[in-house]
Parts: C-alpha cells; sequence; structure tokens
C-alpha cells in the first residue's frame, strides 16, 4: 500500500503496525491525547523507509455486535490541510479497520461517530451509511475502500 | 469548509456518556437487525475477502513458510465454500486424482487451475495473487534442490568463465 506525495506525485510504500506505549509517550506533529487511547488498539501508519508516522488510528472490537468502532484518526500535522505533505493517509486507516473486520468475522462492518460537519464526508468519500447517530461501512462497501487504498497499485 | 478531495482527521466526537450510550443502543439493535439476514452466501464472501488479504499480507513479508503454501490455502477455500473436494474438483473440470496431488502438496498448480480457482471464486481470488503464492514456493525448490541442480550442470557446454576483479 502507498501514500502519494503531493507535490512530486511519488508513491511512497508504508506499512501499518501497533504502536508501542513508548513511542505513543513521545509522539511529535500530533495534538489528540493518544496517551488515553492505551486501553485500545492504536495504529500507526509509517512510511518503510524512513519511518516516519503519518498517521494514527485508535479502534475497538465490539465481538458482542461483530464490529469495530473507529475510536479516532489523526493525520499528522504535514498532512493536514491544503498543502498537505501526502494523501491516502485516512483511507489507508480506514481501509485497514475494515480488513481487520473481515478477519474477526464481522462482515467487514466497521462503525465510527463523526462530528456533524464530517457526516457528509464519510458518505460521500467513503461510502459510510447511518446507522443512528453512527456512521457504518460493512461487505461490499467495505471492500471496495480495501482494494482502493490498500492494493500496491 | 469541508473539501473532497481533502482527507480529514477524525477527532472525539464529545458526545456526553449518556448521549454516547444512547447511539450504542441504537447501533446495537440495527446491528443486530442487520445480522438477522445475513445468508450463507455473505458469509463465504466476507471469509473469502479475508483469506485473501491473508494471502496479501503473507506476500507481503517475503519469506516462505510451509503454513502459507498454496495447498493449505486451497484446503482452507475448501473449508470455507464447505464443499468435498471431489465436488470442487469437478466444478473446477479437473481429475479427481490431479486435485488430491495439488492439495496435498504433491504437485504445484498449472495457471489453467488457477484461473478456474479465480473464475470459482466469483474473481474474489484472482489468479495473479495465487500465482505469486505457487511461484513463492517454487522459488524455495529451486534454491535447495541441489540433485537437480547438480544433474543439469553436467549437461552444460562452455560455461562462461568470469574473473572478477
Amino acid at each position: 500500500m502507498f501514500i502519494i506525495n503531493e507535490i512530486s506525485n511519488e508513491k511512497i510504500k508504508v506499512s501499518i503496525s501497533e504502536i508501542e506505549v513508548n513511542e505513543l509517550e513521545k509522539l511529535t506533529g500530533f495534538q489528540f491525547d493518544w496517551e488515553n487511547e492505551i486501553d485500545f488498539e492504536v495504529f500507526k501508519l509509517y512510511s518503510k523507509k524512513s519511518n516516519e508516522i503519518h498517521g494514527l488510528i485508535s479502534i475497538a472490537r465490539i465481538f458482542e455486535e461483530l464490529r469495530i468502532e473507529i475510536r479516532l484518526i489523526e493525520l499528522s500535522k504535514v498532512n493536514i490541510g491544503s498543502k498537505r505533505k501526502f494523501s491516502r493517509i485516512a483511507g489507508i486507516l480506514i481501509a485497514f479497520a475494515c480488513k481487520e473486520a473481515f478477519s474477526n468475522g464481522f462482515y467487514g462492518f466497521v462503525s465510527l461517530i463523526p462530528k456533524t460537519r464530517l457526516i457528509e464526508h464519510y458518505q460521500n468519500k467513503y461510502g459510510f451509511i447511518q446507522f443512528g447517530k453512527h456512521l457504518a461501512v460493512e461487505l461490499k462497501s467495505s471492500e471496495n475502500l480495501m482494494n482502493k487504498y490498500l492494493s500496491n497499485d | 469548509m469541508i473539501k473532497k478531495n481533502q482527507e480529514y482527521s477524525l477527532p472525539h466526537h464529545n458526545l456526553s456518556d449518556k448521549q454516547k450510550d444512547k447511539a450504542d443502543i441504537e447501533l446495537k439493535k440495527l446491528r443486530f437487525e442487520r445480522l438477522k439476514n445475513i445468508g450463507a452466501e455473505q458469509k463465504i464472501y466476507s471469509d473469502l475477502i479475508s483469506l485473501k488479504y491473508n494471502i496479501i499480507d503473507y506476500l507481503e513479508l517475503g519469506l516462505f513458510s510451509e503454513k502459507f503454501k498454496f495447498s493449505e490455502y486451497l484446503k482452507k477455500y475448501v473449508s470455507i465454500v464447505n464443499i468435498s473436494r471431489r465436488n470442487l474438483a469437478s466444478d473446477l473440470g479437473t481429475h479427481e486424482t490431479k486435485f488430491s496431488r495439488i492439495i496435498n502438496d504433491k504437485e504445484n498448480p498449472g495457471l489453467g487451475f488457477l484461473y478456474r480457482i479465480e473464475e470459482h471464486s466469483n474473481s474474489i481470488l484472482p489468479a495473479s495473487l495465487l500465482w505469486q503464492l505457487v511461484n513463492r514456493k517454487m522459488i524455495r525448490e529451486i534454491e535447495n534442490d541441489k540433485t537437480e541442480k547438480k544433474k543439469q550442470s553436467k549437461l552444460v557446454k562452455n560455461k562462461l568463465n568470469l574473473r572478477i576483479a
């Protein structure tokens, strides 16, 4: 999987792995209170070559309901706004959650609660649909995200 | 202003505990309704998607493992699709004996076989992906087959005699 350098259009290979507690404590370039997420699973998206962390995601696996809830996603400071350094970070992190949801036997079901101003964004860009206050993707919508963001092409 | 081509962080929703509980209860109800309608087809589809990405993750590692050979994935496929080996062999237009050799890792599948798996799986498992799996094992076989290497080397004439400074 890859992110794209917005200036050079170069594809940069990235990986996702669970972040270590000591890495969370030393984080720079991120503003959310990630140490509060210690009881959940926090994954980092990073460049394979430079180890630079571009984004973080915190998920909770709710086995009783066969779903994954995305609690937080944060792009690093340099990847926010119109002058962002890289793109596809949020998409990859959401697609990763979808992949975990298939692995867990959840039929790819991933939910989140966005702030009101972001509801349409998640619906239009990622195919989320309304489940009360939650938005969710599953099955084919999740597969589509995985095919778009987790492939090497 | 939210722009379509931009990406955004997902900050904390800032609902109160009571509001979050209410939202979760509502989702739970809707989720269970949804799960009631999940059929065998969706279960197979989901398990095959999981299998596909398991293959992709393994290939990304760049290692070879006995646990992740094509034959092992074929066994998982049989289990997911919930079909007997005999019936799958028939579906794939493959003789039972040949199928048995492939699933028991006595023979590597050819490209034709992989195309048929792709077709059978409704294109969830592309032949190109399965081929990479087969190749991973073949590379290991090639590296370890000293007997064949020695046998073949005896048939070579005028081997390049390169002196590298």
